[in-house]
């Protein structure tokens, strides 16, 4: 006995899970980025407007200027998809992982589940987990599937000929064989099958093979069973909402040792942590830690964890908690003769992450320059210690006499004659014997953000060659040359 | 010391300067530059514009390129004198000419042999050694910039001890880039486009500084402190240089009379010739005086030439069977007329010669040919070219500039705004930015955009600016040039897009300018259709010749006051159809009137209302001023044409004939303002000389203004007047021949097919469906017997009916006057099935031609037709004749064919097709589908069960006036025209005709998105009957719930 549990608009069930009060609402989804790209899925609601899969989005608006606009969320139809084989789990270990948003399940033995338990059952685990599904259970696979996608809930067939009035299109013929059906007015299972299955290969090719066999319930394929799943995760909704970091702390140590045993059980360690913490809003914050030498040591993971919450400020408490390890196999690294790898790496990343919580996380990294004429302008990256230093480029080097800059410039008095001809700074003072400029910069015009300099050589009497600039009014010493 | 900037490009340089030309020329005016050069990339698109320009200032302008060589550097050179402008054209023409369009590189071998009369600018890097010997010592000037950025110095020193050590000149130039520093910005736009990039990515390519603008004598002397020779040098290359575009040497070509006399003796016994044609052996008075005046005119002119190569290209036309009629000021010329270049006998009209040429006239007269579009009219383009060869002519340019759409995606692009927010904000003008009403910044909020976005104020900004800058080059429609000798050398030349053209790279203003001749094959759908018409009743063995047909038949008049229009030229618009039942034409020059008063000009002049007004008698005639009745009368009082206005200026101004040509430039198409002005000062002042009252005068200058914006003259509108006469004619005398003839020229004019088919069938014309064993590639007539054999031909049409045996609708053919018992029916062609090429359908004719096709195996095996255009065939009832209806037709074309030398093929037992008929909605999209019109019902006759609060098309002229109603239909027109102040019309069809209704500006932009997309749309309103014309004020606007599943071609806001 095969069962199938199919998620219909599964891309827009995924997008609207976690949102019950939408679902009523007209709301459209739409391909990931495209421009102009075509409905893919409506809510039951667009589709009583005329909504339907295929239009533009601006048509949509044209039908109902308050239709909310989904993007698809392949995130989100990974998670949907996960609960959905977990549920089916949880009925037999036989699990296909057919496509997205339908999972096929077999149920073997003498005993076999009653079928009207059995679905029920499932969907009310899926329907805790909020999804929507439609069960189909047949002697065979396809079958089910046919007879999921026939009812709004549960249905269970035992031959093909009770599908019969079921649509064509659920075979899921290729689109060309579909207009070609559509052209002779072929619309249901019932009247594909009455055209023969000759007559329909001399027509339609050998696709029709395969076709007429699915309609007709002849198939018998076995399952492309999943594996076990390895879940190391662990995740509790708290009766209470947590306000202290205390009892967080304490359910969070548990999860380490939890995971910590299961990583140990086969023989890998954590390469990552993920924490998600659920907020009384409704809302989530997520932080994943990188564990720069994977380990499962409970004092090093739940350290990392330590420092990141003592840190953090929650806008509302907290009702949720997640926490899943990415596994890995442990390191395994051949040093050369004088290469060495840090002493203790997840250390140095702790204090890298304390450095971070201090100083805040976008000011901490690698300085690279950027490419614009703005001078010193640079943004940061995320150091990657593991990689050897590499020697500066010499031609990439300005040509001409070395700037020792002052990092933050120094803010400077500038008298003017035409031209610079006396500078006041607090490390430097003195008439101005030679001056060369103005050279000019502008530059981010484009969004309020416009800024203009210009900048001078001076010589110092009896002092260095420096280098001057006016900005926004203020003047500055930017460095001496050597 | 002064300075003459030497290096400047325009926007004319293609996303490698931001200025127009004039704005360039007005900086430099107000900077006191004495001489600007224009150095545009690989080409002088921009150099009459600047030319024109810049003379009008004071700024003396400078004709220069930069040239892009096979390495990708770039040289830029100035023209010294003519030989120099021709080398430097001729260079140009022959690098764009071997290559696809916008790609040029000249190899640096070329230059020596068009070297002289150019001087080479040597910028950093250049092979000096190598440009001394190829334009000699005293032609090549070291190039020096600086723009303030550091690290520039070390590169001049560079520069200047090269120059010393080969003794060259140095000259300070700015490389300019943009007229101010505002321009700054959009040529950083600019670059990023031309990257492919944004202004968050580009970074470096972006501009450091904004010191690429047009500077001062001073402020370049004061950057040049330290090397005023280079400044000094500026003035004298300037002084050198001196070529003016006016003397481009151009001629145009002479016309070798066959008996060796001169070109204006010619010109007069061929004239003669013609008139004792049109007139017969006595000519009537008027006529020789009339002739003998014109030639004197253009034998003064030296314009006798000219007349005879158009009457050439007329004569070309007329022995390959091409239709050709003359329009435009021609037609004021009884030369022309006599000459059998236009149609329209001038002296009759009393039309104003001086419109089309006159003493004062500085530039050459303007001819255009009306030829039937499509092939007919590539022949005869074709047949210029090989006349005078590929370097001999060419077609004018189009300037395509930055307009709404293409202006707001390149900035929204470059800001790196999502797509979706720039796909919106295009959505959102409605088709066409030309009757746009909502204002940018509303605009931009409703896509997304608010006002309080960071990036808001920069888009807005740049949107402006950038709007009218040149995009790229188009083709102008039928403008060609041609020349005595090599046109290339005189503008450069370059590859056209289509195969076979090229264009020269100045528009047809620009060639108008410099004196170029310019002759416009215009291509007209409706000549086509004309030609078609007539070439169908003559094989029906009915001939007829369009220049004899009676100019006072009533049913044609009547069926133009019934506005019964639709598919006649010029005459079928909304608003055409709207003013007819008012303005009841009644004679020729009524149409021509009709034809020249729905124009923006006449509206925003305010002066189509007080015509009609006076023509129904509700409105007393009056006259400005009594001198003028003469010029008005033919107008009740109201100046409509341009020619009028000009005759205007003459009586109460006493404007002489070269005023007059003053003030018809003036006011032709986009000219300057200032001219207009100027004209304005002049003929205020020669009235008030002449004692014309405060009041008149206004009222003159009023009317003179609402012209300079779209004036249209009154030869124009006869020209024009003979299509929409001739074609309302066909319609009313031969429809079946003149529905086929508009069916064969699709799309052309303002409806689509569907629209014309369905007007057809409520004249009584049947439409036949397309059939392989009938149909040929085109849309043929059939006569009744035909079709009876044919339907004999069907045998068994089990379940279906065959769409012949749809219902028609209202056939009123009581109102026609010929062949009402036994009407011809238009037998739709293959022409018309989407998915079907013309050669594989010319492979079926060519089989069917041997014998016909006995069933669908037998079409299989003898045509090889691919399985989607035989599905198509199938799908739209084509193989009806060969199966028993359409999804039996399709169920036989799918079968795999057996293979040829199946022994047992013929053992084979066909079985019938299992598969049910299709229902009438099924036939109805499956029409729409594969030919986008239906021989069949309405597909809103199908829905009308459903409908049963909507009023028909045909029942509201009995709703009463006021009340509210609802209509529905297919919308086969949406229209904002710029002079209805933000007003819309749609016009809904269903099976019994079309309703019209209007949109208040507000109620459509409460349901802009819904009028814009859906195709079938309930429209609640309030029904006003005004003058015999009947539209419904729209309160509401619904997409059609239960619409049918077709889709419907409409005329969108053209």
């Amino acid at each position: 006995m095969f069962a199938a549990l199919l998620l219909p608009d599964f891309a827009l069930q995924a997008a609207l899970r976690h949102e019950p009060a939408l679902r009523a609402r007209p709301i459209i989804l739409l391909a990931e980025k495209a421009a102009k790209s075509p409905i893919l899925q409506s809510t039951a609601a667009a589709r009583a407007l005329g909504i339907v899969p295929g239009l533009t989005a601006t048509q949509a608006q044209s039908r109902c200027p308050s239709v909310l606009v989904k993007i698809r969320s392949p995130e989100a139809e990974r998670t949907a998809s996960r609960a959905l084989l977990d549920t089916a789990f949880s009925a037999s270990p036989f699990i296909e992982d057919t496509a997205p948003g339908l999972c096929t399940i077999e149920c073997k033995g003498a005993r076999l589940p009653d079928p009207r338990e059995l679905s029920q059952n499932l969907r009310a685990r899926l329907t805790a987990l909020d999804l929507d599904a439609k069960i189909g259970i047949a002697p065979t696979a396809d079958l089910a599937l046919l007879a999921a996608q026939s009812t709004p809930d549960w249905r269970a067939v035992l031959c093909a000929s009770e599908l019969a009035d079921l649509p064509i299109a659920q075979l899921d013929p290729s689109p060309a064989v579909l207009g070609v059906l559509g052209k002779w007015g072929i619309r249901t299972l019932g009247e594909f099958v009455g055209l023969g299955q000759r007559a329909l290969v001399e027509r339609l090719g050998a696709e029709a093979i395969p076709l007429f066999a699915r309609a007709t319930g002849r198939v018998t394929r076995p399952l492309r069973c999943l594996p076990p799943p390895e879940v190391f995760e662990e995740s509790i909704e708290f009766e209470q909402e947590i306000e202290t970091l205390e009892p967080l702390l304490f359910i969070l140590r548990r999860f380490i040792d939890a995971l910590a045993l299961r990583l140990e059980s086969v023989w890998l360690v954590a390469a990552e942590l993920t924490l998600r913490l659920g907020l009384a809003d409704g809302t989530e914050t997520a932080r994943t830690f990188k564990i720069p030498s994977p380990t499962r040591q409970i004092p090093v993971l739940f350290g990392m964890l330590e420092t990141h919450l003592e840190k953090l400020t929650a806008a509302h408490p907290i009702v949720r908690l997640h926490l899943a390890a990415t596994p890995a196999h442990g390191a395994r690294q051949q040093f050369g003769l004088f290469e060495s790898a840090l002493r203790d790496p997840n250390q140095f990343y702790e204090t890298l992450a304390r450095l971070t919580a201090l100083v805040g996380h976008d000011r901490v990294g690698v300085p690279i320059l950027e490419p614009t004429h703005r001078p010193e302008s640079f943004r940061l990256i995320p150091a990657d210690f593991t990689a050897p230093p590499r020697a500066a480029d010499a031609a990439a080097l300005p040509l001409g006499l070395a700037l020792h800059r002052f990092r933050p410039p120094i803010p400077a008095n500038v008298q003017i004659d035409g031209r610079p001809t006396f500078l006041h700074t607090e490390k430097l003072r003195g008439p101005i014997t030679a001056a060369h400029g103005p050279m000019l910069l502008s530059g981010d015009w484009w969004e309020g953000r416009a800024w203009s300099r210009a900048e001078w050589d001076v010589q110092i009497d009896g002092g260095p060659l420096c280098r001057i600039y006016e900005q926004e009014g203020a003047w500055a010493l930017e460095g001496v040359y050597d | 010391m002064s300075y003459t900037e030497l290096h400047a490009r325009s926007a004319f340089s293609f996303l490698r300067g931001s200025a127009q030309p004039s704005e360039l020329a007005t900086v430099a005016a107000h900077l006191d530059l004495p001489a600007v050069a224009l150095c545009d990339r690989d080409g002088l698109y921009g150099t009459p514009r600047f030319t024109s320009a810049a003379a009008e200032l004071g700024v003396r302008p400078i004709v220069g390129c930069e040239l892009t060589l096979t390495d990708n550097t770039i040289l830029p050179v100035l023209v010294e004198n003519r030989r120099g402008y021709n080398n430097l054209c001729t260079l140009l023409s022959r690098a764009h000419l071997r290559t696809t369009k916008g790609q040029s590189a000249i190899a640096i071998d070329e230059l020596p042999e068009f070297a002289e009369g150019l001087i080479a600018l040597a910028g950093k890097g250049a092979p000096i050694p190598e440009l001394i010997r190829i334009f000699g010592h005293g032609n090549v000037f070291v190039e020096l910039q600086r723009h303030r950025l550091r690290g520039e110095e070390r590169s001049i020193r560079q520069q200047v001890s090269v120059a010393r050590k080969h003794r060259l000149p140095l000259l300070a130039t700015n490389g300019v880039d943009y007229a101010t520093a505002g321009g700054r910005p959009l040529l950083d736009v600019f670059n990023c486009l031309r990257h492919h990039t944004h202004l968050d990515a580009a970074g470096r390519l972006l501009s450091p500084n904004g010191e690429r603008r047009l500077k001062s004598a001073a402020e370049m002397i004061a950057l040049f402190h330290d090397l005023p020779e280079a400044i000094a040098n500026t003035v004298t290359l300037a002084e050198r240089l001196t070529f003016r575009l006016g003397e481009l040497g151009y001629q145009f070509p002479c016309y070798q009379p066959p008996d060796n006399t001169t070109q204006e003796a010619f010109l007069r016994r061929v004239s003669y010739e013609g008139a004792h044609r049109r007139y017969g052996p006595k000519l009537p008075e008027k006529i020789p005086r009339q002739l003998e005046h014109e030639l004197a005119l253009i034998g003064k002119l030296g314009f006798a030439g000219y007349f005879l190569i158009v009457w050439d290209i007329v004569n070309f036309c007329r022995d390959e069977n091409i239709m050709v009629q003359g329009r435009g000021s021609a037609a004021n010329s009884a030369v022309c007329f006599c000459l059998g270049i236009t149609a329209v006998d001038a002296v009759e009209h009393e039309l104003l010669f001086e419109r089309f040429l006159s003493e004062g006239r500085k530039s050459w007269p303007d001819i255009d040919l009306d030829l039937p579009s499509g092939d007919r009219r590539e022949r005869v383009i074709q047949e210029v070219y090989r006349r005078y060869g590929r370097w001999g002519a060419a077609m004018t340019a189009n300037v395509i500039t930055y307009r709404g759409r293409s202006a707001a995606r390149e900035i929204g692009k470059s800001l790196n705004f999502p797509e979706s927010l720039i796909d919106r904000f295009s959505a959102l003008f409605a088709h066409g930015d030309f009757p746009h009403t909502l204002e940018l910044q509303a605009q931009m909020a409703q896509a997304g955009l608010p006002a309080e976005h960071p990036r808001a104020p920069t888009f807005a900004a740049l949107y402006e600016k950038i709007r009218g800058l040149p995009r790229h080059l188009g083709q102008h429609s039928g403008g060609m040039i041609i020349c005595q000798d090599k046109l290339g050398a005189i503008v450069p030349l370059e590859n056209a897009s289509m195969p076979n053209r090229s264009i020269a790279q100045w528009d047809k203003n620009d060639c108008a300018d410099l004196g170029i001749i310019k002759v416009d094959l215009l291509g007209l759908g409706m000549m086509s259709v004309l030609q078609d018409t007539v070439e169908l009743c003559a094989e029906r063995g009915c001939p007829i010749d369009l220049a004899k047909i009676p100019k006072d038949d009533k049913p044609t008049y009547e069926a133009m006051c019934r506005a019964d229009t639709i598919g006649v030229f010029q005459i079928e618009s909304r608003a055409q159809m709207a003013t007819l039942p008012r303005m009841k034409p009644a004679c020729f020059y009524d149409v021509a009137i009709e034809v020249a008063i729905i124009r923006p000009g006449p509206i925003q002049g305010g002066l189509m209302h007080p015509y009609l007004a006076r023509r129904c008698g509700e409105e007393p005639v009056s006259y400005i001023d009594d001198r003028l009745k003469p010029v008005l009368h033919r107008t009740l009082g109201v100046p409509l044409f341009q020619e009028q206005i000009l005759q205007i200026a003459m009586v109460i101004a006493d404007f002489t004939g070269s005023e007059a040509e003053e003030l018809r430039r003036a006011i032709s198409f986009h000219r300057s303002h200032e001219r207009m002005e100027k004209v304005v000062v002049k003929l205020e002042t020669k009235m008030r000389e002449k004692g014309v009252e405060p009041e008149k005068r206004a009222q003159i200058i009023s009317a003179l203004q609402s012209f300079a914006l779209y004036g249209f003259p009154e030869s124009h509108a006869i020209s024009f007047a003979l299509l929409a006469y001739a074609s309302a004619w066909l319609k009313v005398h031969r429809p079946a021949e003149f529905f086929a003839g508009l069916l064969n020229n699709q799309p052309m004019g303002f409806y689509s097919s569907d629209t014309l088919l369905k007007d057809a069938g409520r004249h009584g014309i049947r439409t036949r469906p397309v059939c392989v064993n009938v149909s040929e590639w085109r849309c043929t007539i059939e006569e009744e017997e035909h079709r009876t054999s044919n339907i004999e031909h069907r045998t068994s049409n089990a379940g279906e009916l065959p769409s012949e045996s749809f219902p028609t609708f209202d056939v009123r053919c009581s109102m026609f006057d010929v062949r009402c018992s036994n009407p011809p029916s238009v037998r739709l062609g293959l022409c018309v099935v989407q998915g079907l090429q013309q050669k594989e359908a010319e492979a079926l004719l060519a089989q069917r031609a041997l014998r016909p096709f006995t069933s669908i195996d037998d079409l299989k095996s003898r045509v090889s037709l691919p399985r989607d255009a035989l599905r198509a065939l199938a799908e739209l009832g084509a193989l009806n004749a060969l199966s028993t209806h359409r999804r039996a037709a399709l169920w036989e074309a799918e079968r795999a064919p057996l293979p040829e030398d199946d022994l047992f093929a013929a053992l084979q037992v066909r079985e019938d097709s299992p598969l049910l008929p299709m229902t009438p909605s099924e036939r109805v999209a499956a029409d729409y589908r594969r030919t986008r019109m239906t021989t069949g019902p309405h597909p809103m006759a199908l829905i009308r069960d459903q409908l049963p609060d909507v009023w028909r098309a045909s029942d509201l002229e009995k709703a009463r006036d006021g009340t509210t109603i609802r209509i529905a239909g297919a919308v086969i027109c949406r229209q904002r025209p710029g002079t209805a102040k933000g007003f819309t019309f749609i016009s809904l069809e269903d099976e019994t005709g079309v309703a019209n209704a209007i949109l208040t500006p507000k109620v459509f932009e409460r349901h802009r998105l819904t009028i814009v997309h859906e195709g079938f749309l309930s429209i609640i309103g309030r029904v006003q009957h005004r003058h015999g014309v009947t539209h419904i004020k729209a309160d509401t606007v619904e997409g059609l719930a239960c619409g049918p599943e077709t889709t419907v071609a409409s005329h969108d806001f053209h």
